[in-house]
């Protein structure tokens, strides 16, 4: 009897020890994993840490960019499936801060670029060149051209897949006008256009179809020139709109234009020019895109 | 007569368990305490610091805060964020070090030397004149 009671405490006793032993194993192998994971952690979160950085510096000098550049757009799906609506907005005539890209430019490149230890390049030459154009990536521009020669803004698709089947057009200017040069509508047209222009005096709004591959001119007379709003084919691209005025007309304007186009997937837009920052080991290039509207 | 149940033998092999034991938890909290753990502190840190700025420059507050050198609305915003967050935005002109606009949350005026820093270049525009700010964002966890 007492071999047996002596027998069976000796096995829980063995029983105890090996369990003791298998969990300050477990508790040994549980720290050298923990480390190696944490040593992970802090070799990834620090790569992270230094390529978030280099992107915020990118993306911001991207955004005070595209403030500079004045112009805006949104892109939403249409209220009719397979169509989506892009709305630019500028002031007309447009461009008149985009020369000061190249202050800015210096200023990234010059002393943020010190006070950061970072190195900056930013690409304005395209916006500068005297025309701006927001590229859409499924073929639909925005061209603002700011040359005192020939102030215009102008949309159009050098996609056939893509040539508006709507477009909306809304300014509102601080002259006062003289009287309206109205287009002859087509009822049968293929392009859908409505006008709302208001002035200090008169408030314009008009609606209808034109023949998207016909020039129609709808010309609002000031006592110094007209503006004009072009629609139709305009340089062989059907469906455009360009807004332009006489070089003696001193006028300011707000301009919105709605394109109502065919879509079959998402898009986006980019100005035409890019911003690229290098810091602690990376490099990030940020294409210009546009505010939202 | 040999009753010894509740005697305590102190055997060679028990001594060494204990000692193979206490070998290895002390190696193991070795290990534990060599992890550095302060690196995720400082990535949140950065993180909120960064989302901070691009919400400043996103908003228009800043460009608000220069035109009408006002910071009420900065000191709003940084006033809602969460209560260990502490910030400091020092608003400056281009190419000078003085501070035009200073804003910080109650109770974070002191910043500490190891407070984690951003800069930013944004511009303003007013009636068709555009100037151009520094922003210095400091941040620090506070407590």
């Amino acid at each position: 009897m007492d071999f047996r009671m002596n027998a069976l405490k000796s096995r829980r006793g063995f029983l105890l020890t090996v369990s003791v032993l298998l969990i300050v194993i477990f508790a040994l192998f549980f720290s050298q994993q923990f480390l190696q994971k944490s040593e992970g952690l802090s070799k990834a979160g620090s790569q992270v840490k230094g390529l978030e950085r280099t992107a915020y510096s990118a993306e911001l000098l991207s955004l005070e960019a595209a403030k500079i550049i004045g112009t805006r757009a949104s892109i939403t799906s249409g209220s009719e499936s397979g169509t989506a609506e892009v709305t630019v907005s500028d002031s007309f005539p447009c461009g008149k801060n985009i020369q000061k890209l190249s202050e800015f430019r210096q200023i990234a490149e010059g002393d943020f670029a010190g006070l950061t230890n970072s190195e900056i390049s930013a690409d304005f030459s395209r916006l500068l060149d005297g025309k701006s154009e927001l590229i859409f990536s499924n073929g639909l521009y925005f061209e603002c051209s700011y040359a005192p020669s020939g102030q215009h803004a102008e949309i159009y698709s050098v996609n056939d897949a893509s040539v508006p089947e709507r477009i909306e057009i809304t300014m509102d200017s601080n002259g006062s006008m003289n009287d309206v040069n109205a287009w002859q509508w087509d009822p049968s047209g293929d392009l859908e256009v409505s006008i709302d222009y208001t002035d200090s005096t008169i408030a314009v709004r008009a609606s209808g179809r034109i023949d998207s591959s016909e020039q129609s001119v709808y010309s609002f007379n000031y006592s110094g020139g007209s503006i004009r709003i072009i629609a139709g084919e305009i340089g062989g691209r059907k469906g455009s709109v360009k807004i332009e005025k006489d070089n003696g007309l001193e006028l300011d304007s707000s301009l919105s234009i709605k394109a109502i186009l065919p879509s079959e997937g998402l898009f986006e837009s980019h100005f035409d020019s890019e911003i690229t920052v290098k810091q602690l080991g990376f490099e990030k290039t940020s294409r210009l895109r546009p505010l939202g509207s | 007569m040999i009753c010894n149940a509740k005697g305590f033998v102190i055997s060679f092999d028990s001594i060494l368990s204990l000692f193979v034991i206490f070998a290895f938890l002390t190696a193991s909290f070795t290990i534990l305490s060599s992890a550095d753990l302060s690196g995720s502190d400082s990535a949140f840190l950065q993180a909120f610091s960064l989302d901070t700025a691009a919400v400043l420059h996103n908003s228009g507050m800043l460009e608000r805060a220069v035109q009408s050198e006002d910071s009420s609305e900065i000191d709003a915003f940084l006033n809602m964020l969460p209560f260990s967050y502490c910030a400091r935005a020092d608003i400056m002109e281009e190419g000078s070090s003085f501070p035009l606009i200073v804003s910080s949350r109650l109770r974070c005026s002191d910043v500490p030397a190891n407070a984690f820093l951003s800069r930013s270049v944004f511009s303003s525009n007013v009636s068709g004149n555009v100037s151009f700010y520094t922003l210095e964002l400091r941040s620090w966890i506070s407590g």
